[in-house]
């Protein structure tokens, strides 16, 4: 990522860390109970974390005013260039990653593991490896096998 | 008495089991270390859910065996196809691979083992000797200066691991202390930003955390990189030559020493010792210009100091509970989950662990000097497989890891929460290093700085919090890290050295 790149996620970043922040701090001031029996308003739950978003809303603005120097606030959104972002291959195969985990992580419990394990094994392979499906597939029920008998036999470890 | 406690301890290490277990571990952590993508750090945090239900005594003696492996492991990848397998091994690409070009791949293989081995015993040394030392002065530390030991250790881990922006290393720091107040209070046991939710209420499960954080971007990454995957070199000798470690004994005794330094640095880790003391060596040596073409002087550098960052980096988390590096950190959580109390207590509570997890250090070095001289050609084969066939099984080994402690779905999903978390953060340049010690040290920050103002209206008063000596010195420490990054503070600091140097008349002359 070049400077300028860098300026402008910047810019993003420490919008939406002053917005958490800001957040935080009249969440903890509006829900959070005081507990005057302690004595000191310092010892309630909520003072470390307001203390804590304060300082990174500090440090959030420095990084604002920082690119902002550095022109990082000059974002032009068009629908050309977010559509040519998806659909570049780096973008598309980071997508399909991570939507193969949340498919993974939705299933468990709901299928057995074996199968959901061989699943997700079968399409990653197919998928980034680019092989023959029957070899995928012959790879991925060999390895959910191999992981279901050692972590269960060998390392006693209850499987989801 | 350290030393008989040691061979005490050695021996009743020395039984087939152990031993069997030891070499496994070792052999597993060097895998992990040369295949690019799996970290040391990822490896303890894998191994720490997988063993969780062994004995206290194995899981700690594996998860030693592991780190030790791992550190030592990304010399190989760096040396043979160019690239490291763990950051910690960043350095020894700058003249591994140039030495294996030069047709030298197996004597670089040797140098960086056996450099690995000595750093390792350096590192061993500290940790066997300094600690206990270290350990007594920690039983002077109150609430008051854990609070300052908390942001110190936050601090300055975000300066030396963000070297180029501090600003973002800090963020990323106190964001991790924010993370850890997630959940139920220490004190009046009130639940914090859990939402209503039960599995938030007894706070986020670290290893998840740390195995989303240090797992999943990995595999992000790989599956949404298409690299090319270079072909390992072929090896010939690896047994190094004894001369040439006699004539570096100068370098890797410095080299040893910084690593053990910035290892006891919160959270800094062995990517940073390595750089640092292939730096000193540059300057050092007498031939400055081979650095980088296949110099063995930077090679030795690079992983005697990495190695015995190892070492450096346990001393904090068996004195202080302040972990020394990421990997050190994760080893320190599975001390928790296995029911030891690393800190100031440990002392007093069992004395002799120190001795032990040095024992478990001294064989582990050992284990990783005969596999790693042992056995080469057939290992590297593994730096052949497809990352598109080893990823998705990292990522199934992520999820198993993480559900394995609590049998909870819901940490798989704080393990891709975190992943996801962990991806943007490396790529707009936020370091991991200092959010993961946050995450460790937040705990400690919140109970210590919220009893100091308790004890305060007690009939106490605050102004321990800035007047107790150690409090003093780490408010210096953590002012002055910060201020030592002000461009304008180093532009006066440059001027009042120069201003220094002309009035006392030995400045360089131009020519």
């Amino acid at each position: 990522m070049d400077q300028k790149q860098m300026a402008k996620a910047d810019f993003v970043t420490a919008i939406l860390l002053i917005l958490t922040c800001l957040f935080i701090m009249m969440y903890v001031f509006l829900a959070f109970p005081r507990f005057p029996e302690w004595g000191t308003i310092f010892a309630n739950p909520g003072f470390v974390p307001v203390l804590l978003a304060f300082t990174v809303l500090l440090m959030s603005l420095n990084l604002l005013v920082r690119s902002l120097r550095r022109q990082g606030h000059q974002i032009r959104i068009t629908r050309d260039g977010l559509m040519n972002s998806l659909r570049a291959n780096k973008s598309i195969r980071f997508l399909t990653c991570l939507g193969l985990f949340v498919l993974y992580y939705l299933l468990l419990g709901r299928i057995p593991f074996l199968i959901d394990t061989t699943l997700y094994l079968f399409l990653s392979f197919l998928i980034f490896g680019r092989g023959k499906w029957f070899v995928a597939l012959l790879i991925a029920v060999a390895t959910s096998y191999s992981v279901d008998i050692i972590f269960t036999r060998i390392f006693l470890v209850p499987l989801p | 008495m350290g030393p008989i406690i040691i061979l005490q301890e050695l021996f009743k290490l020395m039984t087939p089991e152990k031993l069997w277990e030891i070499f496994w571990s070792t052999q597993l952590g060097i895998i992990v270390g040369m295949l690019p993508g799996l970290t040391a750090t990822m490896g303890i945090a894998l191994l720490t859910g997988l063993t969780f239900q062994w004995a206290t005594g194995d899981a700690i003696l594996i998860l030693i065996c592991i780190y030790v492996g791992a550190i030592y492991g990304g010399s190989r990848s760096a040396i043979l196809i160019n690239v490291p397998g763990t950051p910690a091994a960043a350095a020894t690409v700058f003249d591994g691979y140039p030495l294996a070009r030069s047709g030298r791949a197996g004597e670089a293989i040797g140098l960086a083992t056996t450099a690995s081995f000595l750093g390792s015993m350096i590192g061993l040394f500290f940790l066997s000797f300094f600690t206990p030392w270290l350990g007594q002065i920690a039983l002077e530390f109150r609430s008051y200066e854990f609070v300052w030991l908390s942001l110190f250790g936050v601090i300055i881990c975000g300066n030396l691991t963000a070297p180029k922006d501090p600003l973002k290393g800090w963020i990323s720091g106190i964001a991790g202390l924010f993370i850890a107040m997630i959940g139920m209070d220490v004190i009046q046991a009130y639940p914090r930003f859990t939402f209503g939710s039960i599995e938030l209420s007894g706070g986020l499960a670290l290893i998840p955390a740390l195995v989303g954080l240090y797992g999943v971007p990995e595999v992000l990454s790989a599956l949404s990189e298409i690299k090319k995957q270079e072909k390992a070199m072929q090896i010939k000798r690896v047994i190094p030559r004894l001369k040439e470690l006699w004539n570096n004994r100068r370098n890797i005794v410095r080299s040893g020493i910084i690593g053990v330094i910035i290892g006891a640095i919160p959270g800094v880790g062995e990517n940073i010792a390595a750089y640092v003391a292939y730096d000193f060596a540059h300057r050092a040596s007498k031939t400055p210009e081979k650095f980088g073409k296949g110099s063995e002087e930077g090679l030795i550098a690079a992983e005697t100091a990495n190695n015995a960052c190892v070492g450096g980096a346990i001393i904090p988390v068996l004195a202080l509970a302040v972990p020394g590096s990421p990997p050190a950190a994760v080893l320190m959580a599975a001390m928790w989950l296995h029911g030891m109390r690393p800190g100031p207590l440990l002392m007093i509570e069992t004395p002799n662990y120190v001795y032990e997890v040095s024992a478990m250090f001294l064989i582990a070095t050992f284990a990783m000097l005969v596999l790693g001289l042992c056995m080469v050609r057939t290992m590297v084969k593994v730096l052949n497989i497809k990352t598109a066939f080893l990823m998705p099984i990292v990522f199934i080994l992520c999820a198993i890891g993480s559900f394995a402690i609590s049998g909870r779905t819901f940490d798989i999903l704080v393990m891709l929460i975190f992943g996801v978390i962990g991806y943007l953060m490396r790529k707009y340049e936020y370091a991991d290093a200092p959010f993961i010690l946050g995450l460790i040290l937040g705990d400690m920050l919140d109970e210590n700085l919220r009893r100091s103002f308790l004890l305060a209206s007690g009939g106490g008063s605050i102004a321990p919090l800035f007047t107790r000596p150690i409090c003093v010195v780490l408010i210096a420490l953590t002012l002055l890290t910060v201020i030592a990054r002000n461009p304008h503070f180093k532009s006066l600091m440059s001027e009042t050295r120069e201003t220094v140097t002309r009035s006392l008349g030995f400045g360089r002359k131009k020519t």
